[in-house]
């Protein structure tokens, strides 16, 4: 059996608004084993996002918690769960967030200059070369197709070589056939690496080929 | 901490080259520029005086006075082993076969120069020999211009007054150059021995006679403890008076330059500002995007610390190296009133320029830093604008503080720079309403030209906030050059056409009285004119008393040399203020004296006070019994102090007259080797030397201005560039419902034509509204607009904003509609 590398704890989330409180997510629990692939799957406005930043740190609840990698995250400050983002966490936006006037080997050198990793272009052209890029290392992203930014945000994500990866969907501001080929990229990366894989996404093929799906209606998970 | 620094200066090159880093960096090397330069020159002049305080002067102490000076205080300072030395100068014509020409004669005892060298190359050498004392006698050391004017070479001869002298050498250069009247003139070197058979010194003559003393400072000290009480004619000069007063001076002029560098500055601030902004708003995930990936925030923080440190470094790097150009340039233009060569700066104006880029950086980016740095990665999931209103006018707080500081670092002065800020904001509110009023004026206007003009005006009204900081950035340096352009061309005018073809071009000094009627008798007969002659005498004030014999203070006025006259009649150009003329039996009489309103206003002097002078060693008192207003612009001799005719007709005078004379006369020539003893000015030349200096240094000044106004093109960039995302978006619209590229051009030209239009009419009105204001209440003279800088000022300030907004508008249009649709 494989060791749990999330687990969410009755984890619920309110914002204020001008009708007063709203709740986003409302008291979900969950766990995952590493090396599993899992969906969250949800019309627009579930809470899924917000679930999903939850979980990689990048947002606190309003009450629950979250244990990553078998340190209570929720407890901790920016700081410490930067920290923990930087040598285990991956993250994929759907709109890429690539540094517009870094070339691609730039972007994907980021993380492991944040971490102060001395070999870092070296790790940065093999992570490329990994997601078939390895001929557009100097291109910067207005030089590169929607399907090519995404698989140099891949790139950064994994470059780091993390314990999970958190993808937002991924594939949302693409065409069908970049879609399909992020698609087998992410799978291929969960099924050699074992990376734990949990992608957001309102695609139910994506959430087929999934090992577990959460589905979230109103903030709260459907059974 | 070095990972962020480094990873901030890798960020920092690959963004060098994007338009908002490019608009920041060139603002900051501009106010850089504009900063060093104008510190590098005035660095330069302060050192100049520092090392010069002291040559300038000729010796470490000067007694100085219209008189012959006691020979007491030589043989005093003598005994108390002082170095001393003695100069006569004075004015008088040096004639040749060939030529004449007004000189500065200086006579000089065997032991001057005290300080400093006298440079000459003597006849036959082509060494410069700096260790000469005085020349031989019936000889002199004479300027090259004054060669020049006299067709003489070393050699030969020339005459001063009544005796002839071989010039024994070319002058180069000498200490204690002087100032004032003597100034004006090139200058002969004579051995002091040699006055008296010269005869040009008479009773009444103009002459400035110094006694040098060199020696310790507290040598000096005593020995000026013990002579000064016994002081009453005499004005004493110390080295310290001299580079406090040159030092002010400078520091007056510098402090100007300054105020037309700290435009640019405050332009360039501006243009920092929404650069910066931009920059913010286009990035304002980066942080976020960082920190999701593992940085912390000193990582972040350190990134973009050494982002601005790096932006810093290198707007001073390059900024004072074209501010040393600057300077240079500066210093090309005023090498007509500067003499001498001046020495290298210190590294002062580099810290200058270093100050002012933090200062922007720090008002312009620093609070952009905060907003970037409050922005949390859960953004990164969302679209959401994060800057609210409420922030914005905490960062304008903030650099308006920030700058505030500053000034005050820059001139010290709290008065000053309260004066500077208040200024400024009336003159912003001033082109403000009259902009705000112009550009709602557009909206009013009829639609002719089709669907272009229509758009480009709605553009106008639309976007009318930038707009108008457009109107006012641009108007401060366009009203300031036209301010400028149209005083210095009114200034100058109007004194050439107050010269009428009757006015005197000529004046002549130093007639004595065994010399009027031949000399009366020359114009009648070679001239065919009969001017007026008046008398000059030359008296020191040395006493001031009411009528009821109460002491008056009337403060410098005292112990002054003055040049008196008398009348029978009130002079022309004169008008009686208060009190009245005398009548025939005070003419008799009476010993009275008229003293001019604004002199006697500032002495505190009432009618029918005494005044006590003293002329030629005698004192007399006279009553005061009228005050006069003057009309100092006129070409005719004017005096504070004028005597009745009893008080004055026994007293030694000379005269002094004025006439036209042809272009193609000779007779003044004439006239000058008839009488070598009387002076002659040619007033043209006069006004050319003036102009010479007006027109130099306000060169100088408006190229200083025209840093604000390439400031003002910056801004005008940067405030077209930030919206530059909005136009192209708009473009991209109607390009989709199709427009064509002519079209958006049309619109474009319309825009940026109408706001053309409406910043350089504002700056226009706003512009002449100062002239004028300067030219009737300052000058106090008539003002009419100059139709060629105002054309210039018109057509410059349109085309340049027209052209500058049809080329930002003319790049996006090269981006294709569907990249900029599709994000």
């Amino acid at each position: 059996m494989n060791k749990t590398i999330l687990e969410v704890s009755n984890v619920t989330k309110n914002v204020s608004s001008p009708e007063g409180e709203l709740t986003i997510v409302n008291d979900i629990s969950l766990s995952l084993e590493e090396g599993v692939f899992a969906s969250i799957l949800g019309p627009s406005g579930s809470g899924k996002t917000t679930l999903l930043a939850i979980m990689a740190g990048l947002d606190l609840p309003s009450r629950g918690s979250v244990k990553l990698l078998d340190k209570e995250i929720t407890s901790l400050n920016e700081d410490k769960r930067a920290q923990i983002r930087s040598k285990d966490v991956g993250f994929v936006f759907q709109s890429f967030h690539l540094l517009p006037r870094l070339s691609a080997l730039d972007n994907v050198m980021m993380p492991l200059e944040i971490l102060g990793a001395k070999d870092a272009k070296e790790r940065a052209l093999n992570a490329l070369d990994e997601v078939g890029l390895s001929k557009r290392t100097g291109h910067v992203p207005h030089q590169l197709s929607g399907g090519e930014k995404q698989r140099v945000a891949i790139a950064r994500a994994m470059v780091k070589n993390p314990s999970i990866l958190f993808a937002d969907e991924p594939t949302g501001n693409l065409d069908q056939s970049s879609t399909d080929n992020i698609l087998d990229l992410l799978l291929g990366i969960n099924q050699q690496t074992k990376t734990t894989l949990v992608v957001v996404t309102h695609d139910q093929q994506l959430a087929a080929r999934s090992d577990m799906v959460f589905e979230l209606q109103e903030g709260k998970l459907k059974c | 901490m070095l990972n962020g620094i480094l990873f901030g200066l890798k960020k920092f090159f690959s963004e060098i080259g994007s338009g908002d880093m490019v608009i920041l960096f060139s603002s900051l090397i501009l106010s850089v520029t504009a900063i060093s330069g104008v510190g590098f020159l005035s660095d330069r002049f302060q050192r100049s005086i520092q090392e010069q305080a002291s040559i300038v002067l000729g010796a470490e102490m000067v007694f100085r006075s219209g008189a012959p000076i006691d020979d007491r205080y030589i043989e005093t300072a003598e005994l108390m082993d002082i170095k001393t030395a003695e100069t006569i100068s004075f004015l008088t014509m040096a004639l040749s076969d060939d030529g004449n020409i007004l000189s500065s004669i200086k006579a000089v005892s065997g032991t001057y120069p005290l300080v400093g060298n006298v440079e000459v190359v003597l006849e036959g050498q082509t060494k410069l020999n700096l260790g000469l004392k005085q020349p031989l006698e019936s000889t002199v050391w004479v300027e090259d211009k004054i060669l020049e004017a006299l067709n003489t070479k070393p050699g030969e001869s020339i005459t001063l007054g009544n005796k002839s002298f071989k010039v024994a050498g070319t002058l180069i250069d000498f200490p204690d150059r002087s100032t004032g009247f003597l100034s004006f003139s090139p200058t002969i070197i004579a051995n002091d021995f040699d006055l008296e058979e010269m005869g040009v010194i008479q009773a009444g003559s103009r002459v400035v006679y110094r006694q040098l003393y060199s020696a310790e400072a507290s040598q000096l000290e005593s020995f000026l403890a013990d002579v000064e009480d016994d002081l009453n004619e005499v004005r004493v000069q110390k080295v310290s008076d001299i580079e406090g007063q040159l030092g002010n001076s400078v520091n007056e002029s510098s402090q100007f330059a300054n105020l037309a560098a700290l435009f640019t500055i405050l332009i360039t601030l501006v243009s920092s500002m929404i650069a910066a902004r931009r920059y913010a708003k286009r990035h304002l995930l980066n942080p976020p995007l960082m920190k999701v990936f593992g940085a912390s925030k000193k990582f972040i923080l350190w990134s973009q610390i050494s982002q601005l440190i790096m932006l810093i470094l290198m707007a001073t790097i390059i900024g004072c190296s074209l501010g040393f150009a600057v300077q240079a340039l500066l210093e090309s233009i005023l090498s007509p009133i500067i003499n001498r060569e001046l020495p290298p700066p210190t590294a002062r104006p580099l810290w200058l320029g270093f100050l002012t880029a933090c200062c922007i950086v720090v008002a312009a980016c620093v609070p952009y830093l905060r907003v970037l740095g409050r922005v949390e990665p859960i953004r990164l999931l969302r679209k959401e604008d994060t800057q609210g209103s409420k922030s914005e006018a905490s960062i304008y707080l903030f650099s308006f503080l920030v700058f505030g500081l500053f000034l005050f670092f820059l001139f010290n002065d709290p008065a000053l720079v309260g004066s500077i800020l208040f200024a400024l904001l009336g003159l912003i509110l001033l082109l403000a309403g009259v902009g705000y009023l112009l550009i709602y004026a557009t909206k009013l206007s009829p639609v002719f030209g089709g669907y272009g003009w229509l758009m480009g005006l709605r553009n106008l009204s639309k976007r009318s906030s930038e707009n108008l900081l457009q109107v006012i950035v641009f108007g401060v340096s366009l009203t300031f050059l036209i301010v400028l352009a149209e005083t210095r061309s009114d200034l100058v005018n109007t004194w050439r056409s107050s010269l009428n073809e009757d006015t005197p071009n000529y004046f002549f000094f130093n007639i004595q009285d065994y010399q009027l009627k031949d000399v009366k008798s020359f114009f009648d007969e070679e001239m065919e004119v009969n001017p007026k002659f008046t008398p000059l005498i030359r008296g020191r004030l040395i006493g001031a008393s009411s009528a009821n014999d109460s002491p008056i203070d009337v403060g410098r006025m005292m112990q002054r040399e003055s040049n008196l006259t008398w009348f029978s009649e009130l002079p022309e150009n004169n008008s009686i203020k208060d009190g009245s003329w005398w009548d025939t039996e005070d003419d008799e009489n009476n010993a009275l004296i008229s003293v001019d309103a604004q002199a006697a206003q500032s002495m505190g002097l009432s009618i029918g006070d005494q005044l006590e002078f003293n002329v030629a060693g005698e004192n007399f008192t006279v009553t005061v019994k009228n005050f006069r207003e003057i009309a100092w612009e006129s070409f005719s001799p004017n005096f504070f102090f004028v005597l009745s005719p009893a008080a004055a007709k026994e007293l030694p005078q000379s005269y002094i007259t004025s006439l036209k004379v042809n272009d193609d006369s000779e007779a003044v020539d004439v006239f000058i080797e008839r009488f070598p003893t009387i002076t002659s000015v040619d007033l043209e030349s006069a006004l050319d030397q003036i102009r010479t200096v007006i027109d130099t240094a306000s060169t100088a000044v408006q190229y200083i201005f025209v840093l604000s106004l390439l400031a003002g093109v910056l801004t005008l960039v940067a405030s077209i560039f930030s919206t530059v995302e909005e136009r192209n978006k708009e473009n991209a619209v109607m390009k989709a419902m199709g427009a064509k590229q002519s079209d958006i051009l049309k619109i474009a030209l319309a825009e940026f034509g109408a706001l053309g239009l409406v910043a350089s009419i504002t700056a226009l009105f706003v512009a002449i509204g100062f002239s004028a204001y300067i030219s009737i209440q300052i000058f106090e003279t008539s003002y009419s607009p100059n139709s060629a800088i105002i054309s210039l000022g018109l057509l410059g300030g349109f085309l340049l904003i027209l052209l500058t907004g049809i080329f930002v508008v003319y790049r996006a249009l090269a981006v294709p509609a569907v990249q900029t649709l599709r994000g």
